[in-house]
């Protein structure tokens, strides 16, 4: 049985200097306030080596138990508050190896008090049996379970020394731990079969009686006498219960916060781990829109607000989990973890939508569409919902993206049509007979005719109202106030025209924030188009001064850029109708331009094979891109990306802030008639189809190679259309790239 | 005069004095202390006690040696997500965080109650390093979670989840 020599053999100063380590222990005597008459004087601070990492880890996770401060710094505390109380100084100065030396003793004479007591109280129960009572009682929490911010500390101090006499009357208690701390060889076995603590045992009044750092030297004392196999089975127990499930505790934007740095393989597993985390993952539902948009899967928000309205359709194509695994648990759970998340099917539709593009085995579904019988297509714009095709002919097709079928023919242009551009349900077409009209795509009816050239109107833009700067007040400048048309002619004039002549366009009202009278709005509604010259309220303008045919416009806030036959580039200013500058650097004619907003640039490209850009500040000219070998017709600029495809066969991808040529697209037979690039691919036509990543340059794979000609081609996130000629015959392609149902 | 200190008590009363400078990498003590100083301008030299009460003194001493470190760090501009998103753990940081679970919890709750955004964010990526990459029995021993999903619920997980394996 434990003798006074024995407990005293236990405590004695541990073997290995007592110094100052980089991460010590610190025993912060100080905060014990408590325990027996003894230990009433505070005693300084004692650094001692810490044992090995999960134990040190353990000692200081004891902190939770107000039990050990740790961290170095907590030395130079103590001893602060130590020397702000009179009694302590001689004892600070004392040096480490002697104040734990001096702690020591006191613990001992403290620890053999106690013993004694528990001597005193023994009764006859057989050891064995107790041994195996106390082991199920020992006060260690069970494995699973995560630590509480308990407060021992405080039940410390509720202790009155008359409670001493309480605990007394269970002696038999008393023996158990005794033996308990003999057999010390089998914690491990305690640490599995202990649950809860009902009973007081030795290790309570321990606890009770002993301060916090004499408890820490006790069991540190333990520990150092005990074998390396305990030790190793209470350092894996312990490393065990140290770890907490830090995702599940912290507010719900706090791990949205942590989720947020996580790659979706990531974010999937993190949703297998149990209910909670797939629970926790659900509510956050913005983690996985997030990751869509982070990914670069869709083009933008508006793309996800979209796939949203068909919620229904998404879950029954793309959730593979069974509804009665939500169904059968919504008796017990309000909302079950296996509830669809919206998002995350959205990304999974877009990740193998994704996969399919690069996949250059994949056949994406095609519908073929005869149209416009033997003329050119000339133009193509289209969304989620429709395709607009205007042609060589008079008329215009509008067909269903996801089917195919066509929606409508806009009938009323007398000669073909050269250019079209819709926003909301506007579009505005320019055509041959002189003319351009705005037609209504919802209804298909025409209800502006436009006449202000004189010959051929080859071009059209439409400056949507944007910001264009800060006023004083710090608020944002929009230019223009509603939505304005502008059109190039063969005439080698501008015109622009107000479209605010559109009062009932719901989807631009609300984008531009256009408030009209239900009045305004009737009257705007008549059973024939309205036919507007010169004279009418909504002419903004003839923007006069080049010299041949306008090819191009560009038009941004309070800027229009056009390109024109005559070799020059001009810049006008919308609000004032003046003429800005003229460029005059192109030796041959332009064919295409655009505006670099973000740069405040203007790009140009000639059939003397150059691209030019330009400054918008002063009209200088920045920088000539010469690579090409022929007439430049095409050029589009992203935020990270300038294209360029020319008549020599290439499409070139450069650096928009230097002009640094990045890849040269070479494949295809002839002059590229084509392109569309967005931040994964460039999607490019010429005889047939070619598709690249627009990172490497490479050549992924091709489409359509039973196309004679490939006049136009667009695509989104899913869906790629093309206007081609197949057999002298005019067809409009759509390719599908969206995933089947998984079953 | 040496620079300004100010006294953070924590929770469980322990006084630590620092100087503005280190205090006011928290958002909520720099616009205390500004408020502080509102009130009465003309008495500069009081001494400056601020309770943070919701983070215990091992916590805040954390908090602070993590401050007086970055004391002139200039952090990139919170409202940029894709800085934010990128930018990895300072290799400082990364070890400063090497520190029990329970603690980097703490941690974490403490830069989200002071508003110390560049710690905030630090402590979760070290939480989301602690995740990335590890499949779902890896994450329930790193946190000792029990997988309380059914042999049937774990397959249909499973399936549900094939699109993201690799190839």
């Amino acid at each position: 049985m434990s003798s006074e020599k024995e407990i005293l053999e236990r405590a004695r100063p541990p073997k290995f200097p007592l110094v100052n380590q980089s991460v010590p222990f610190i025993f912060d005597a100080n905060i014990d306030q408590l325990s027996s008459s003894q230990f009433q004087s505070n005693i300084g601070s004692v650094a001692i080596h810490p044992l090995s990492t999960p134990i040190s880890y353990g000692l200081q996770n004891t902190t939770e138990s107000g039990m050990v401060t740790p961290g170095a710094a907590a030395s130079s505390r103590s001893r602060k508050r130590a020397k702000s109380q009179g009694d302590q100084q001689s004892f600070d100065s004392l040096d480490e190896v002697e104040q734990g030396a001096l702690v020591k003793r006191r613990l001992v004479t403290n620890t053999r008090n106690i013993i004694s007591e528990y001597e005193q109280n023994k009764d006859e129960e057989s050891a064995e049996q107790i041994i195996e009572e106390t082991y199920t009682q020992l006060p260690l929490p069970s494995p699973s379970a995560s630590p509480t911010h308990s407060s021992i500390q405080n039940e410390v101090s509720s202790i009155e020394p008359s409670n001493i006499g309480q605990q007394q009357s269970k002696p038999a208690k008393y023996e158990n731990s005794l033996a308990l701390v003999q057999h010390g060889d089998d914690i491990a076995e305690c640490f599995r079969k202990s649950k809860s603590v009902n009973n007081i045992t030795l290790i309570d009044i321990l606890n009770k009686k002993l301060s916090k750092n004499s408890k820490n030297l006790l069991l540190y004392s333990l520990l150092e006498t005990s074998d390396r196999t305990t030790l190793s089975i209470l350092a894996n127990h312990i490393t065990k219960f140290l770890k907490f499930d830090i995702l599940s505790n912290l507010p719900l934007e706090l791990s949205a916060n942590v989720l947020s740095f996580l790659d979706f393989r990531s974010l999937v597993n993190v949703s297998a781990v149990s209910r909670n985390w797939m629970s926790l993952v659900n509510k956050n539902g913005n983690v996985w829109k997030q990751r869509i948009l982070f990914d670069n899967l869709v083009s933008g928000p508006q793309i996800i607000q979209r796939e949203l309205l068909s919620y229904d359709e998404i879950i029954y194509k793309y959730y593979t989990i069974n509804e009665s695994f939500y169904s059968k648990y919504s008796a017990k759970f309000p909302r079950s973890c296996f509830e669809p998340n919206i998002h995350k099917l959205i990304y999974k539709k877009y990740y193998l939508t994704n996969k399919n593009w690069n996949n250059p085995k994949y056949e994406p579904r095609r519908i073929s569409l005869k149209a416009h019988g033997g003329n050119v297509i000339t133009c193509l714009q289209f969304d989620e919902d429709k395709i607009v095709i205007g042609a060589d002919d008079d008329i215009i097709n509008v067909f269903d993206t996801s089917t195919g079928k066509k929606i409508r023919v806009l009938r009323g242009h007398d000669g073909g049509v050269w250019g079209l551009k819709y926003i909301g349900n506007t579009l505005a077409t320019a055509s041959t007979d002189k003319s351009l009209r705005v037609w209504n795509l919802k209804t298909g009816k025409c209800s502006h005719i436009l006449r202000a050239h004189n010959s051929t109107v080859r071009c059209l833009d439409i400056i949507e109202p944007t910001v264009v700067g800060k006023d004083e007040r710090g608020d944002d400048i929009i230019y223009p106030k509603a939505p304005i048309l502008v059109s190039g002619s063969r005439d080698h004039n501008l015109i622009m025209w107000d479209l605010s002549m559109v009062k009932d366009d719901v989807e631009i009202n609300k984008k531009f924030g256009l408030n009209y009278s239900k009045e305004e709005i009737a009257m705007s509604l008549t059973d024939k188009p309205v036919e507007h010259t010169p004279r009418s309220k909504y002419f903004l303008g003839c923007l006069k001064g080049h010299t041949a045919a306008v090819r191009s416009i560009s038009g941004h806030g309070n800027i229009i850029v056009s390109g024109s036959y005559d070799s020059n580039v001009r810049v006008w200013d919308v609000e004032s109708k003046t003429c800005k500058y003229v460029l005059t650097d192109h030796s041959s004619k332009v064919y295409t331009t655009a505006i670099d907003a973000k740069r405040n640039r203007a790009l140009s490209g000639s059939l003397d094979s150059t691209v030019n850009v330009w400054d918008l500040s002063n009209g200088s000219l920045l920088f000539s891109l010469t690579d090409h070998s022929s007439l430049v017709g095409l050029i589009q600029l992203s935020p990270k990306y300038l294209t360029t495809g020319a008549a020599d066969a290439t499409i070139r991808v450069w650096d928009p802030d230097t002009g640094k040529i990045r890849h040269v697209l070479q494949g295809h037979p002839g002059a590229i008639t084509c392109f569309q690039h967005n931040d994964r691919r460039v999607i490019s036509g010429s005889t047939s189809l070619l598709m690249w990543d627009i990172d490497t340059g490479k050549q992924i794979r091709g489409f359509l190679e039973d196309t004679t000609s490939v006049w136009q081609v667009r695509f989104n996130d899913k869906v790629c259309v093309a206007a081609v000629q197949k057999n002298e015959e005019a067809w409009i392609e759509i390719l599908n790239f969206e995933p089947d149902r998984i079953q | 005069m040496s620079e300004a200190t100010v006294t953070l008590i924590s929770s469980d009363k322990q006084k630590f004095q620092v100087s503005k400078k280190v205090a006011e990498k928290s958002v909520l003590i720099k616009n205390l202390i500004s408020d502080m100083n509102q009130d009465d301008d003309d008495d500069d030299e009081e001494e400056m006690n601020i309770p943070v009460p919701n983070v215990r003194a091992a916590v805040l001493q954390k908090v602070i040696e993590w401050a007086e470190h970055h004391k002139d760090t200039n952090f990139p501009d919170v409202d940029d997500e894709d800085t934010r998103k990128s930018t990895p753990v300072d290799e400082w940081d990364k070890k400063f965080l090497e520190v029990d679970q329970e603690m980097l919890y703490e941690i974490i709750l403490a830069a989200n109650y002071m508003n110390i955004r560049p710690l905030l964010d630090a402590g979760c990526k070290i939480v989301a390093e602690m995740i990335r990459g590890k499949s779902p029995d890896e994450i329930r021993k790193i946190f000792n979670i029990d997988n309380d999903f059914t042999p049937e619920e774990e397959a249909a997980i499973k399936r549900e989840n094939e699109w993201a394996e690799d190839r």
